[in-house]
């Protein structure tokens, strides 16, 4: 095979077609996410606005001690991780599902049109679910309460009650996400092999035996995959919804506040752009340790599934 | 063939993905500018790409303030941020203004408001969005040590003064000058002009009648006349504070009243993040937590009541319009601001709704009006701007000609105002677009040129003098509290101001006591003491200097 050229030159030659594809992606990733990381040196900067990043003088971890005399830390850490966990589980479960019966209906105009009902929520921007959120819940003049006061009933007072709010951004996250992912379940139910399903008809298996025996064993590696691949952003708080659809209230920031919340908060609050940034910082190491954490899980249960 | 076909045809498809690719990311890298400079919602990365190409053009423009003389040949346009919203005459009159500064400085002004529900988050962020600005409205209160300590602000040297600002340079009072000095540096040209801030509540006088409420001018009595609007009016809230601006509204008009009326004077010292307090009349300095006041637990006590009488709405903490704002839209029934606020927002609301017949009562109810410092009010240029030494000249000129101070403090001649007498004026009709003194011109006021209002407000001019002859300065109003060796306490201590003391300064608590003793743990866990003592020594050395 080795025909005395350089192998990765040779490589590139013979796959061209390929690494030309491979390039716009590269390209992006090195400017949007390689390139700012030297940015990183903040975190341990005095930042003032005219020396800039990289001439402010240095400062040690200075920075990063108020993260943790703040008492903030453990909480938006666990906040964060257990809202994405949440949001991973409930999410996947209801695309699975949702994708499942949309496989299994067969009026072609109703599936395409439920497919495109579900995925509307996805383009919404979180400013504007932020002020359903507000009309729904308001005390004085929100749908809830009107309906309740019109109804006899008791008014529910929302933005003080730390115990709704799991809730509520659990069903919004799902309002939004589900509808993507649903469409993506379904391109790979799509794409098992027909036949499995006429031989099963043959066998005289019923619609049940068939998903569980076939479809959900077929879907396994997207399932794993994307699973994966949301492991690695289980430290990021999705920010424009934690922002906006609590409206960054305080009353029950114990149980909203994510780690994204808190560094946009503090920063707009201190200005000290330092001790943000080390927040940050804290932030991308300790998600780069799950990822690892997760990819040697998976590699050691389902060698052939591992990321890397 | 057909495989040759096949390999044209997938090349082409390669060919169009790439471009897809590229126009994408192309668009991408234009926006990020964008969102950085707006959104900043990556914590980590506000402007940093920005930022590393800046430091070269500061210096070239500070190389161009040292070359002698001013040199007016090129045309430029400053930028100017202010506070608020845009008046709707602004541009005709700055086209006025502008049309002077060309003839004399060769430059013009565009201006581009920040509104007040939001300046608290934008006011820093142009600092470092990158953003090509040069002017920016400033105060002790508004961010002037904070920004000047990270050098956002260009320095103003007595010797730039005199070269780009002569005439400013002649009539700045010399302790405003003084008063400006941070790290013996001054950033700001504070206002020329002596003032007092002092509040008054406006309420609706059809309500007031209606249920046979005669005065508004003391915390009793606005007790009272929201008890008769929650009682009445379901409609209505009765103040609709909570937003940034005025979320500690009540809570310092109780707060202060208190401690008026205490033999110890008790007065706030320090950033206002670290809930320090001292009594004006110990020379100790004893500083110690707000909350540790019995005063403290008094007023969240009350707060608390009003709150649960439905006073202000149960949404009050997410709310973003503030009361004034709530108040001309209909929403609620009365409205707390400063007495300067008030004389524009009660013209507008007597032309829009005659029918509410407003009133406007004093709400320092009894508690003296504070005298501020020069630095309640200034103008400062920024650090990395193109022009500094034109936007100085700039503001030599709305600050001392009569002609352009004129226009920017009360709009234009003969349209929004005609002059009546020495140093007063009658608003016109068309004021209501570009209305007195409340256009972000705070900065520039000139004793020298300053006009009265005749009108407006009935019984303003009775106000005001109770006001002028009450006023004080407060003890330790022009002490600067120097941040460097407790940085992460204050950080960590702004997060506690910003959540706990807020929804008890709005009476959001189900049980006073064990909130504010929460309070204080959770002060104390992120070294308040350190702070204090630190406050405490700097105010020693604040008074030994006096």
């Amino acid at each position: 095979m080795y025909n005395g050229k350089h192998p990765f030159l040779h490589d590139l030659y013979k796959n061209r077609t390929k690494w030309l594809m491979l390039l716009p992606a590269a390209v992006v990733v090195i400017l949007m996410c390689y390139i700012p990381m030297a940015g990183i040196v903040l975190a341990f900067k005095e930042y003032n606005y005219h020396d800039g990043i990289f001439g402010s003088p240095w400062t040690g971890f200075e920075n990063f001690q108020y993260f943790f005399k703040s008492g903030k830390a453990w909480l938006t850490t666990r906040n964060t991780i257990l809202y994405n966990l949440a949001f991973l589980c409930v999410n996947t479960f209801l695309q699975i599902t949702c994708a499942i019966m949309l496989s299994e209906l067969a009026g072609k105009m109703f599936k395409r049109i439920t497919q495109s009902v579900m995925f509307l929520p996805y383009f919404i921007s979180w400013v504007v679910v932020g002020a359903f959120i507000y009309n729904l819940f308001n005390y004085e003049f929100g749908a809830v309460n009107t309906f309740l006061k019109g109804a006899g009933l008791e008014l529910v007072d929302v933005y003080s009650n730390k115990k709704m709010w799991p809730f509520i951004l659990i069903a919004v996250s799902a309002f939004k996400n589900v509808g993507y992912g649903t469409v993506m379940y379904l391109a790979s139910i799509v794409n098992i092999d027909g036949e499995m399903y006429e031989a099963a008809d043959l066998d005289g298996a019923t619609m049940w035996q068939k998903i569980r025996y076939i479809t959900l064993p077929c879907i396994r590696p997207t399932v794993v995959i994307l699973f994966l691949l949301a492991i690695g952003t289980i430290m990021k708080g999705d920010f424009q919804m934690f922002w906006q659809v609590t409206g960054n209230n305080p009353m029950v920031l114990e149980v909203t506040d994510v780690i994204d919340t808190y560094v946009t908060r503090s920063l707009l609050t201190l200005q000290e752009f330092g001790m943000t940034s080390a927040a940050g910082l804290y932030q991308s190491g300790v998600s780069f340790v799950l990822v690892l954490i997760a990819n040697y899980i998976v590699k050691k249960v389902e060698p052939d599934y591992a990321l890397f | 063939m057909f495989s040759k076909k096949k390999k044209i045809m997938s090349l082409l498809l390669v060919l169009v993905v790439l471009m897809t690719g590229l126009c994408a990311c192309g668009s991408k890298e234009g926006n990020t500018g964008e969102t950085a400079q707006t959104a900043n919602k990556e914590a980590d990365s506000p402007a940093k790409e920005q930022e590393e190409t800046q430091p070269a053009q500061a210096e070239e423009a500070e190389a161009e303030t040292e070359a002698a003389g001013p040199d007016i040949s090129q045309e430029v346009t400053l930028v100017m941020y202010l506070i608020g919203d845009r008046p709707v005459d602004n541009d005709e009159v700055f086209a006025k203004i502008n049309e002077r500064l060309k003839a004399e400085i060769n430059a013009t002004i565009e201006v581009k408001f920040m509104s007040w529900s939001e300046y608290e988050q934008k006011y820093p962020l142009i600092f470092a969005s990158g953003e090509d600005w040069d002017i920016i409205y400033t105060a002790d209160w508004c961010f002037y040590n904070a920004q000047a300590a990270k050098q956002g602000f260009y320095e103003i040297t007595q010797e730039a003064l005199e070269t780009y600002a002569p005439m400013t340079a002649e009539t700045m009072y010399p302790e405003a000058w003084e008063q400006a000095k941070v790290n013996d540096k001054v950033y700001m040209l504070p206002m020329n002009y002596k003032e007092i801030t002092a509040y008054v509540y406006m309420a609706r006088g059809d309500l007031m009648d209606k249920y046979g409420i005669t005065s508004v001018a003391s915390l009793d009595e606005a007790e009272s006349y929201m008890d008769a609007i929650v009682q009445n009016e379901p409609s209505l809230i009765p103040i609709d504070v909570g937003s940034d601006y005025d979320k500690l509204f009540l809570y310092d008009r109780m707060f202060k009243k208190a401690n008026w009326e205490s033999p110890e004077k008790v007065i706030g010292i320090g950033p206002w993040q670290v809930m320090a307090s001292v009594s004006e009349v110990d020379d100790e300095v004893k500083v110690m937590g707000t909350y540790d006041y019995p005063a403290f637990k008094e007023t969240i006590v009350r707060l608390k009541d009003w709150k649960d009488r439905g006073f202000w709405s149960k949404n009050a903490v997410v709310n973003t319009q503030n009361n004034t704002e709530s108040f001309q839209a209909g929403k609620s029934a009365l409205a707390m601001m400063n007495a300067n606020t008030a004389k524009s927002v009660y013209a507008s609301v007597s032309a829009e709704h005659p029918e509410w017949d407003i009133r406007v009562f004093d709400a320092q109810d009894g508690v003296p009006p504070v005298l501020n410092s020069y630095l309640a009010n200034g103008m400062s240029i920024f650090s990395k701007s193109k022009n500094p030494e034109r936007a100085l000249m700039a503001l030599d000129y709305l600050r001392n000609d009569e002609e352009v101070n004129s226009l920017f403090c009360y709009g234009i001649e003969g349209k929004h105002w005609e002059a009546s007498g020495d140093g007063a004026l009658v608003s016109l009709p068309d004021s209501a677009n570009y209305a007195y003194d409340s256009n972000c011109n705070w900065g520039v006021r000139n004793d020298a040129y300053w006009r009265v209002i005749e009108g407006g407000i009935p019984n303003l001019p009775e106000l005001n003098k109770v006001w002028q002859e009450t006023a004080r300065s407060e003890r330790y109003q022009t002490f600067v509290f120097n941040d460097e060796s407790v940085k992460n306490e204050i950080a960590a201590l702004g997060e506690i101001f910003d959540t706990d003391y807020k929804l008890l300064g709005l009476g959001f608590t189900d049980d006073p006591e064990a909130d504010i003793a929460k309070l204080r743990e959770k002060m104390e866990a992120a070294g308040a003491q350190k702070v204090y003592d630190e406050i405490q020594k700097q105010g020693l050395e604040f008074l030994a200097a006096q």
